[in-house]
């Protein structure tokens, strides 16, 4: 457990799936006491999920958490307790519902309905209850003769008041406003928002704020999540998300909104720009080896000036070592470190500058370096070898490369020979299949797997007419997600070996692809320059898929002593 | 505003007549909607934007009652007539509901039969109002869809509403309504329940098609944003009275009445933040926007009620 003792929440991998249907993936987020959060996106996006996933109003996946920092016994995992082990813990979190017509019990009085949650709770004698229900009027500015009325003799605002009351008579710390303030009119909606804000001054209110209405959210938020199909695409400031937003879908829904001034254009944007991938940065010679990792974001190596570097959900660079050049391939290794792979293929512990040997080069063997590596979900290492060739202009006899398997033991063996140009690699979402691209070939080979890593004769699993086929992801569903260098994109195959779609990118020299980002459901694409030497137009490129990228298990190979 | 109208609404009053009492939901209401314009009409709930937009389609229902005034259709061209003045079973009003004048509502879901193929509604307001076969009704109604964005349309056309998205169904209700190519089309709030992403699309769509149709667009709305993207003319109600008239940028940018100041002050898009919000009593202060005082002109074709 935690002690951040400023924080009032803190959100962990949530997940829901209703059926097969996945409404919420992989959310995290920490939530600070007596900060607004707001959630937005459009319906279908998660935002009720989540709000009532954090509340357990619904029960999240198994395996997300949601700690929540408790008034009476701390921090608590709110995701963990059983539901009258939490009933307790309820009177800390209340949530205050969209429609005020139909969240209200048209056949109590305001008195009831305002006092339930006390009598729930076991709070005070009548005259007690009486007397909070009293104060409540009062802070939510309804007269005191509303008590014996019913709902019905009331108007929207003043329902939304009264919802307002009930959620706030318990003292609760954390409030979930599900579109408050959506209902109503622009007079009362700006009298029910300074409420909301006056109570969050006086009572130390932490508000999550769930809203379609961009201007309501900026107008009294601090933080936002962005969020399109379950997943959360952009976060941060609300007024550096809304002023600089970052994710084509943030910009489709800011886009969207109708200014009040008619001197400025609404000028929506179309729903192809998802279709599209955006920069995230530029400025390199060759980018390859994109790997994702939780904390750092995407690793990816420059393979002509060398280096390996990070860039994380805010575009923001930083190196991670520096590295000679001629990094093809890179992997995390569960030990805090990195599996790279250029003229030879080496451990790098984060931090370090030391590089550790698993795999030399064996020219005579028809090996002059490495090229692409991934990992299976044992973490042992399959690594391609380029041969001599012309282009290397080395003076070796020309000759193809192997597929080598680095086992747990450190010890490697040679699983596939006849390989012209080694590239991508990824295994099949059951372990059972391995992708495999030969670029001179312009072929995508495909292995069963078999005991110990073995692989059984290939077959040609895909055929590319133009560009080269290079780094690939497989994603959950089974479909494999290849580099094209030379067509400037990436292609989508099917596991029966057909195209369903293909991504451009601005550039001809698409080098690899990987998959990271919340749930795994950005696609980084990686480029290299023109093919003119020296050139520095390589970067990196994201896309938001619709459909998660296959988690690799980080390579267990053990590290031999320096 | 002056010259070609399409509509001239004067003294136009309508009550509610209850058990529990009288309500005067329209007092006075007079305005015109320009020829080929877009005319917002803009207030909060109970204003009276929603009952002057049933008179105008003669589809006001009891207790609520014309009790004066009267809605002249067309006062600068052949055939004028008054809307209020013509009988229930004048042919006229037949002609009116959709030919001339057509309505979006809302909801979508609510002006769509649940229990027809949506090429069949479509087609069905061809059929009302014109002498053409049934295919040639379809072959009009598959052309309209195309237009109004359906994609798809040949399987498209064989569904149901609720196989629709909520746009894609505000998509067929607006084809339904523009099909016969009524001289005013009445949007009463149809992007109130849908996304901001969608409703730009919905937004954009009336936008093209009244640019390609020319016809004449009442706009119903609370939304200020919409008011000021979308139309030409603004007029605002409150009460059941008309506070102010203008094009879109005078009263946006120069809201006269003190009223209109408070609506865009309530505005959380028009305050930094920080500040906080204006609600309408505040941002009235002590002016009077309850005397009904009559619309008087100020200039520039500028009506306000002040006195």
């Amino acid at each position: 457990m935690s002690n951040d003792d400023d924080l009032i929440l803190k959100v962990r991998h949530l997940s829901k799936t209703f059926d097969k249907h996945v409404a919420l993936r992989d959310v995290s987020f920490d939530l600070k006491r007596a900060d607004t959060l707001g959630v937005v996106g459009e319906s279908g996006s998660g935002k009720t999920t989540l709000a009532r996933c954090i509340l357990r109003a619904i029960d999240p996946d198994v395996g997300g958490t949601v700690e929540f920092n408790s008034e009476q016994i701390g921090w608590v995992s709110l995701s963990s307790l059983r539901h009258n082990e939490l009933v307790p813990l309820r009177k800390e979190m209340q949530m205050v519902f969209q429609d005020p017509y139909s969240s209200l019990n048209p056949r109590m009085t305001v008195r009831q309905i305002i006092e339930e949650p006390l009598i729930i709770h076991h709070e005070g004698n009548s005259n007690e209850r009486l007397e909070r229900v009293r104060e409540m009027l009062d802070l939510v500015q309804l007269s005191q003769d509303s008590l014996t009325r019913y709902p019905h003799a009331f108007s929207g605002g003043q329902r939304q008041r009264i919802g307002i009351a009930r959620a706030l008579i318990l003292n609760p710390n954390l409030v979930v406003c599900d579109e408050t303030v959506s209902a109503l009119d622009v007079s009362v909606q700006a009298q029910i928002i300074n409420l909301l804000e006056d109570l969050q001054k006086t009572l130390h209110l932490t508000y999550i704020f769930v809203a379609h209405d961009l201007a309501v959210v900026r107008h009294i938020c601090n933080n936002v999540l962005v969020m399109h199909n379950g997943v959360v695409v952009e976060r941060g400031d609300v007024d550096h998300v809304f002023d600089h937003p970052q994710r084509n879908y943030t910009k489709l829904l800011l886009s969207a909104i109708p200014s009040p001034d008619p001197d400025i254009r609404m000028d929506p944007k179309n729903r192809d720009i998802l279709e599209q991938p955006e920069p995230v940065v530029n400025g390199y010679g060759l980018v390859e080896g994109p790997v994702w990792h939780g904390d750092h974001g995407l690793l990816f190596s420059d393979v002509i000036f060398g280096g390996v570097y990070a860039v994380n959900e805010s575009k923001e660079v930083n190196p991670v070592f520096e590295h000679r050049r001629g990094i093809g391939g890179m992997a995390i290794h569960a030990e805090d470190g990195m599996v790279v792979s250029g003229k030879n293929v080496s451990f790098k512990r984060f931090g370090e500058s030391e590089s550790i040997l698993l795999l030399d080069r064996d020219p005579d063997n028809g090996n002059v370096g490495y090229n692409d590596l991934t990992t299976d979900a044992a973490g042992r290492i399959y690594v391609g070898s380029l041969g001599s060739s012309p282009v290397f202009d080395d003076g070796l006899e020309p000759r193809a490369g192997n597929l080598y398997v680095i086992d747990l033991d450190g010890k490697s063996r040679v699983v596939a020979e006849d390989v012209q140009l080694t590239n991508g690699l990824g295994f099949s979402p059951n372990g059972r299949t391995l992708y495999h691209s030969d670029s001179r070939r312009g072929q995508i080979y495909r292995y069963e797997v078999g005991r110990n890593g073995d692989l059984k004769p290939r077959e040609v699993f895909h055929e590319f007419e133009t560009g080269a086929p290079d780094g690939l992801a497989v994603a959950e569903d089974g479909s494999i997600w290849v580099a094209n260098a030379g067509a400037g994109g990436v292609a989508v195959l099917e596991p029966d070996g057909s195209q369903h779609a293909f991504i451009s990118i601005p550039v001809p020299m698409c080098t690899s692809v990987c998959f990271g980002g919340s749930g795994l459901r950005t696609l980084y694409i990686v480029s290299g320059s023109n093919g003119v030497e020296g050139d520095r137009n390589g970067g990196v490129y994201r896309y938001e898929a619709d459909v998660s990228g296959l988690p690799l298990t980080p390579a267990r190979v053990q590290i031999p002593a320096p | 505003m002056m010259t070609d109208n399409i509509l001239e609404i004067r003294n136009l009053g309508v009550r509610f007549q209850t058990d529990t009492g009288v309500t005067n939901a329209l007092n006075d209401v007079n305005f015109d909607v320009p020829r080929g314009k877009v005319t917002a009409i803009v207030g909060e709930s109970g204003s009276g934007k929603s009952v002057t937009a049933n008179c105008i389609m003669r589809l006001l229902q009891p207790p609520g009652k014309i009790v004066s005034g009267s809605i002249q259709f067309n006062p600068s061209r052949t055939e004028p007539f008054d809307i209020v003045a013509i009988r229930d079973r004048d042919p006229r009003i037949y002609e009116l509901h959709g030919g001339l004048i057509s309505m979006v509502f809302q909801e979508p879901m609510t002006a769509l039969s649940p229990v027809h193929r949506v090429g069949n509604q479509v087609s069905e307001a061809i059929l009302c109002h014109r002498d053409v076969s049934k295919e040639g009704a379809m072959a009009e109604a598959r052309d309209m869809l195309r237009r109004v964005g359906i994609p798809n349309i040949d399987t498209r056309i064989e569904m149901y509403p609720f196989e629709f998205s909520g746009g894609m169904r505000q998509r067929v209700v607006i084809a339904m309504a523009l099909v016969c190519n009524p001289e005013v089309l009445i949007c009463d709030e149809p992007t109130t329940a849908l996304d901001v992403t969608i409703q730009a699309e919905i937004l954009t769509l009336i936008k093209d098609l009244q640019a390609e149709l020319s016809n004449s667009i009442i706009f119903i709305t609370h939304d200020i944003g919409i008011v000021a993207q979308i139309a030409d003319y603004v007029v605002v109600m409150y009460q059941g009275r008309v506070l102010e008239i203008g094009t879109v940028r005078q009263v946006l940018k120069d809201p006269l009445h003190p009223y209109t100041k408070g609506l865009l002050a309530a505005i959380p898009g028009n305050v930094p933040k920080n500040v906080r919000l204006s609600t309408i009593a505040t941002a009235v202060g002590d002016a009077d926007i309850t005397t009904p005082f009559p619309l008087k002109s100020v200039g520039d074709g500028r009506l306000v009620s002040l006195p």
